[in-house]
């Protein structure tokens, strides 16, 4: 699904990414990666497929869309670094045709050797045309795009249906991604006139308000 | 010839004679004998056992006399600790016996818990919780190896419960350790050979176990209060505070009186009313839930001992056991839902053998009047309920294991005959049993090189073991089969602890908001940690807090006499005082639609705004309403893919959709067949949401989402997650899990009753179904379209169900 941001075109992707095609790059937020290597650490018993399946999501969009560049929106990691985190590492190093950046999120407590290893680049935001990046929301004369809060929408219908999901959140001033991961909570956003929401469908993007 | 010469001269001493029933238990004691005590509360039960265990001390003991636990006593419920503790204090003091009598609760400090450890008493009574607790500390065999005696008390409510599954099992260790004789103590269930069964797991097949009855019945006399005007009568509504005039002669008029209500929150709304209404009740009147911090609860026990109160409004907390004499009048607010526990309540008053009790009766809406012609007829042919025991609980299964392997470590090959003999896992299977500890050592079924999963290690020899630190306290902290939301503690500002309340009301307030908590107007001052701060407020308005868990279904039995009275109501016999105000209400009922005869099903179809409702009223309880609903909407929804929003009551549920829903087409084809009854059951489970529901407590007890405990704030943010995550990761990524499973079972025996459903649609296959088209809403329906509370079911694609739908505006 296609859509305009401040005269930018931007392409909502049903795995809960954004395309910005002009600078072919995917954006991506909250993949915390080792999320369930570190629970199963602890001795809370998390499918361990959870983990492989973030990866295989990612690279099958990277085959898709080929981009230059990947930005993650801050929680790439989400705790100490774990065999989880040295997979992906090693993943990220095979692809060397494409630049990864990280905008630091709250739950990247790893030691910047390791994502030095992993070839990212770590900063603290990143503006690149009228957006500005970062992990949570900033005041900013600039358009704010952000993750960490894993927003997720009510939708109700006729005969008090009602339905919980995943959304993509425009508002005039800033824009939040779904959290890439499986296994990660959310939270709810009351859209406001003017905000434009979408669910990311297992085959479509729907515009929901 | 057996010798009960000092137990029947301390009863003599007393002016007392001992009945019958306590001399079969002492003599049966005194043979090590074990078994079931059929006994009412304020019978002498206590005095059956606890003299027995005595005397068979005395009598058997000899050189073998030493220092160490002899007798564990144990309780559902920590209002009866102190109770026992007297009894069996006095007892010993008066014979001259040196025995110590202790007691554990979760409200037992940390120093005394210590001391116990240390120096063992003679008496320990208790909690299942407590005694794993116990079992989860280093040298615990030691600790119980000198256990003559165990006692189960008030194991009627246990039973029903995942607690009974936790004494189960500590019974199975314990009964290795030292062959203690076990008995329990019951009142009058519909099951009770199927209690000692439960108790007893394989033991009770090889038999010779005692049963011993009190033969002591008990009166009741049923008083609906019943304002004169009924033409105004509530249709629906649980609270009843309208009604709330209707009480003040009664309270007046009497010593002392309970009022008991179903849920807290309904007990804080009528404390604060009655104290509106009546102000002369100031200091005279408490309240008793079990939210409340022990010291007020102890407060308010020991005044009703001593009779200085004039009202009590209470819930199930005082339900069990404690025998307060003063008390002369009971009061039941809304249904009690269940015969067995009105009965009970009933027997809160009335103490003196062959004493009547009374017990007055609100009904907080106009059907709750039918309801109480129908707890009458059945308190009547005294058609008690069955207690249904739970089964292949995995989640405290593992959480067992995990006790064990935190203390001195666990032989599976020594655990697996004691958990075999246990009545809940004598059907676990080996690979049932691999699965649970492959689960813990392992982390489940992934094969993964790369794994770091740590929780309990297999040392050389094959014991089980948990050697890190931070595992074991986890665990410890999180042993227990009740589960809640997160609870926070509520305290003064200046540090007086009130008591605890749930996560999701706090996150509901903000500062400077007042809300009533244990009786009194609190303002919010701030939430820090899991501490709510609070001060008396000066506004007498306010939020009451609601704790979920309250709503419990209406027994078989209530719900069989209920149907009875509706069809005298159809049939125009109006015979009683409750049934007569029904009147006005039943002849609305009668113009709008129909009162279904005893031999008829009544169904509403009604269009409204919202869309196509359906009302079906098979009278079954609320439990099987939920099980009956998602199989019809399942069973429509074959003809078209169609979304439902379900909501149900005891009397009947409502399907309620955006499209017409096909009730003729599907009459036709009869959707209330009892073919292929499992498979559509199983098939209307996946799309319904009651087994994530289920999976909330699964997901606590076995050890997946850990919450921490009210005042002990959980320091590990990264390993913060929810029952609704785990659902969702297994569902996709592991669906045969056993506590996956399990959440299906659960739902399939506890929550839809499969057997209470296939009786149902057997005893609707011989009705005949009667479809109205009301123009409005009816009595009987308006009640359900009001319920909030709704299920959802689907078997639309997620998308399209999307396209139709979208985000609500911000107000």
């Amino acid at each position: 699904m296609q859509f305009e941001v401040k005269e930018e075109e931007l392409e909502l992707l049903s795995d809960k990414a954004i395309y910005w095609r002009k600078h072919r790059m995917l954006i991506v937020a909250d993949l915390h990666i080792g999320k369930a290597a570190h629970f199963r650490k602890y001795g809370i018993q998390v499918p361990s497929l959870v983990e492989r399946n973030n990866l295989w999501r990612l690279s099958g969009l990277i085959l898709k869309k080929k981009p230059k560049k990947i930005l993650f929106l801050g929680d790439l990691s989400h705790s100490e670094k774990n065999a989880a985190w040295d997979e992906f590492a090693d993943f990220c190093q095979n692809l060397p045709e494409v630049e990864l950046i990280l905008v630091k999120g709250n739950h990247d407590i790893i030691r910047p050797i390791n994502f030095l290893r992993a070839k990212i680049e770590v900063v603290d935001e990143c503006l690149l045309g009228p957006f500005l990046f970062t992990h949570d929301r900033v005041d900013s004369k600039h358009y704010n795009f952000h993750g960490h809060i894993h927003p997720a929408v009510i939708l109700r219908g006729r005969g008090r249906q009602s339905l919980r999901v995943p959304c993509f959140f425009f508002s005039t001033q800033f824009a939040v991604l779904p959290s890439f991961g499986d296994f990660t909570g959310s939270f709810v956003l009351n859209p406001k006139k003017g905000d434009a929401v979408f669910y990311p469908g297992e085959r479509e993007v729907i515009r929901v308000f | 010839m057996i010798d009960l010469s000092v137990a029947e001269a301390w009863f003599n001493s007393r002016g007392w004679r001992a009945f019958a029933f306590q001399k079969e238990a002492w003599t049966a004691c005194i043979q090590r004998k074990s078994g079931l005590l059929n006994a009412p509360t304020g019978s002498g039960k206590t005095y059956a056992l606890f003299a027995g265990v005595v005397m068979e001390y005395l009598q058997n003991a000899g050189s073998a006399k030493r220092k160490g636990l002899k007798l564990i006593w144990v309780t559902p419920i920590r209002a009866l600790t102190k109770d026992i503790r007297n009894a069996c204090e006095e007892f010993c003091q008066e014979i001259e016996l040196d025995w110590k009598v202790a007691v554990r609760t979760g409200d037992t400090t940390p120093s005394e818990r210590t001391k116990q450890r240390k120096e063992p008493p003679d008496v320990l009574i208790t909690t299942p919780e407590s005694i794993h607790l116990l079992i989860a500390s280093k040298n615990y065999q030691r600790y119980f190896s000198t256990v003559r005696f165990i006692v189960a008390d008030e194991w009627h409510e246990l039973m029903g419960s995942k607690r009974a599954v936790l004494l189960e099992l500590a019974l199975s260790r314990l009964k290795t350790i030292s062959k203690p004789c076990i008995w329990g103590i019951s009142a009058t269930i519909g099951n009770m050979q199927q209690a000692m069964e439960v108790l007893f797991g394989e033991d009770y097949e090889k038999g010779r176990l005692r049963f011993i009855e009190s033969n002591i019945k008990k009166r009741i006399e049923i008083i609906p209060i019943i304002p004169e005007e009924v033409e105004n009568y509530p249709w629906a509504g649980h609270l009843g505070v309208k009604l709330a005039e209707g009480v003040l002669p009664i309270i007046k008029k009497s010593k002392t009186t309970l009022i008991f209500t179903n849920t807290r929150a309904q007990a804080e709304i009528w404390y604060q009313h009655l104290l509106a209404i009546m102000p002369d009740l100031a200091g005279l009147m408490a309240m008793h839930h079990g939210s409340i911090s022990s010291e007020l609860r102890d407060w308010v026990e020991d005044a009703l001992h001593k009779g200085v109160l004039k009202c009590v409004v209470c819930t199930s907390s005082l339900d069990l056991g404690v025998d307060f004499r003063p008390v002369e009048t009971i009061i039941q607010i809304g249904s009690p839902k269940g015969v067995s526990r009105f009965v009970q309540r009933a027997g809160r008053s009335g103490h003196a053998p062959g004493e009547k009790s009374v017990i007055y009766f609100l009904p907080t809406n106009a059907l709750q009047l039918i309801e109480c012609a129908a707890l009458k007829s059945a308190v009547e042919n005294n058609d008690l309920e069955d207690r249904m025991p739970y089964i292949r609980s995995f989640d405290v299964l593992v959480q067992y294991l995990m006790t064990l392997a935190v203390s001195d470590g666990f032989q599976p090959k020594e655990i697996l005959p004691e958990i075999r003999s246990t009545f809940s896992f004598k059907s676990i299977s080996d690979e049932e049993w691999a699965w649970a500890l492959n689960f813990i050592t392992k982390g489940g079924s992934s094969l993964e090189a790369y794994d770091e999963f740590s929780k309990v290690e297999i040392l050389a020899g094959g014991l089980f073991k948990v050697n890190n630190r931070g595992v074991a306290m986890r665990h410890r902290l999180s042993i227990g089969a009740i589960v809640s939301d997160a609870m926070l503690v509520v305290k003064f500002q200046t540090g007086g602890y009130l008591g605890s309340i749930e996560e999701w009301f706090v996150s509901r307030l903000s500062p400077g908001d007042t809300f009533w908590f244990a009786g009194r107007p609190l303002e919010l001052v701030r939430v820090k940690e899991m501490t709510v701060h609070v001060k008396i407020s000066k506004k007498q308005k306010g939020a009451v807090p609601s704790w979920q868990g309250g709503r419990m279904p209406l027994s078989s039995m209530l719900s069989e006499n209920l149907r009875l009275q509706i069809g005298k109501i159809a049939g125009n016999q109006f015979y009683s005082k409750e049934l007569q105000a029904v009147r006005p209400i039943a002849n609305t009922q009668q113009e709008l639609s129909i009162i279904p005869k005893h031999s008829e099903l009544l169904i509403e179809k009604w269009t409204s705004r919202e869309g196509c409702h359906i009302f079906i009223y098979p009278f079954e309880g609320r439990f099987v309403h939920e099980g009956m609903a998602s199989l019809i909407a399942y069973r429509l929804s074959l003809f078209k893919s169609l979304s439902f929003s379900i909501a149900v009551n005891d009397y009947g549920f409502e399907l309620l959709s955006d499209q017409d829903i096909p009730i003729e087409n599907g009459l036709d084809s009869d959707i209330f067949s009892i073919e292929h009854l499992s498979e559509d059951i199983a098939a209307s489970l996946n799309q319904s949401e009651m087994a994530r529901r289920r999976f909330r407590d699964i997901s606590g007890i076995s050890g997946l989402v850990f919450k921490g405990f009210p005042g002990k704030y959980q320091k590990d943010k990264h390993l913060q997650s929810s029952a609704q995550l785990f659902f969702d990761v297994f569902r996709d990524y592991e669906p045969m899990n056993l506590l996956f499973k399990q959440a299906f079972s659960e739902v399939m025996e506890f929550q839809i009753e499969e057997v209470r459903l296939r009786q149902a649609l057997r005893r609707i296959a011989g009705q005949k179904i009667c479809v109205t088209y009301p123009e409005k809403p009816t009595p009987f329906c308006f009640p359900i379209l009001v319920e909030r509370l709704r299920e959802k079911m689907s078997t639309e694609k997620l998308e399209d169900r999307i396209k139709k739908m979208t985000a609500q505006l911000e107000m």
